[in-house]
């Protein structure tokens, strides 16, 4: 297989911490080990806050032995995969924020998700492609801190020369 | 209907419901633009992920309304938003743009490539700046972010 110049493909690690999370709560049951679990995902959650690969993978390995005996399915979760989790650590100059999880799009689709709430109904694709793309065209304006009417204008005159070029 | 009537306040008239379509598919050519031009800034990292919402459309069915009105029957159906939100840094300063999305059945591997390919094609691509892709374990994502950034 021929690659091309490297692009790093990066897991989400809440994606990675709630599958954990998710597997302890079925193996660590009940109020009696709600402490346990704490524990159990606040270590794992440290192992992210290593300085380099490396040391992440040390710390998964000290987390696993740790809790491989009492909760050895949610250990087998976190460590599927691992190595993809972990990638982020070869970027070099690039805010954290962006390369860790995929939190921050998410908090962006629960502002799409809500926007197609209020307008339920779309005659067809067209109708749905449109709304998407003005409420993206909002979301743009606020994050360059533009004016809807400034960004409206904009749009009304890109549109006058699709039609008349 | 409750859209039609916002619509009607908006502008301070009754609005029908053939203007306010006519206005809708007078606006879809900038949608096409915008899934087509080139990416004016390439971003570093990007984010990708699937919103699941219920897009109501119209069906074959033909049913009366209270005004007795023939008016074809609707049906929500699920689809899948799928979307691109590229970050990048300008004159210091730290940009944000959802890049492209698509409107899909699912989340499999064939309907990821088209958003990837459309991306790759309008510049996305490691060569132009690209570092990252950042993802869920969606099997279908990791499938075709193999196929359309990693091979040649």
């Amino acid at each position: 297989m021929v690659y091309a110049q490297s692009v790093i493909d990066q897991r989400c690690i809440e994606h990675s911490l709630k599958n954990v999370r998710d597997k302890c709560r079925t193996e660590l049951k009940g109020d009696d080990h709600r402490e346990q679990r704490r524990q159990l995902l606040q270590e794992a959650s440290a192992v992210y806050q290593a300085e380099s690969a490396e040391q992440a993978k040390e710390r998964l390995a000290v987390w696993s032995t740790q809790w491989g005996e009492v909760a050895h399915e949610s250990v087998a979760t976190f460590e599927r995969d691992f190595d993809a989790t972990i990638a982020y650590y070869q970027l070099e100059g690039v805010t954290l924020e962006w390369v860790r999880s995929t939190s921050l799009l998410e908090r962006v689709n629960r502002q799409l998700r809500r926007k197609f709430r209020q307008a339920l109904s779309f005659g067809s694709n067209v109708g749905a492609e449109v709304a998407l793309y003005l409420q993206i065209q909002r979301l743009h304006a606020k994050w360059n801190r533009t004016s809807w009417w400034q960004t409206s204008h904009a749009l009304s005159l890109n549109l006058q020369q699709i039609y008349h070029p | 209907m409750i859209e039609v009537e916002r619509w009607s306040a908006t502008v301070g008239h009754s609005v029908g419901l053939r203007t306010i379509n006519e206005r809708i598919n007078q606006l879809s050519p900038l949608v096409h633009q915008f899934h087509h031009t080139p990416l004016e800034q390439i971003p570093e990292v990007i984010q990708l992920d699937g919103i699941w919402v219920t897009i109501t459309e119209q069906g074959e069915v033909v049913v009366f309304d209270r005004r007795n009105r023939a008016r074809n029957e609707r049906h929500g159906k699920k689809r899948v938003i799928l979307v691109a939100l590229g970050f990048w840094t300008e004159n210091g300063e730290e940009k944000r743009e959802i890049v492209d999305w698509q409107i899909a059945e699912s989340e499999k591997h064939e309907e990821w490539e088209v958003l990837l390919h459309r991306l790759v094609k309008r510049g996305a691509k490691a060569d132009n700046g690209l570092k990252a892709i950042i993802r869920d374990g969606c099997g279908g994502l990791g499938q075709a972010v193999e196929w359309c950034m990693h091979r040649v």
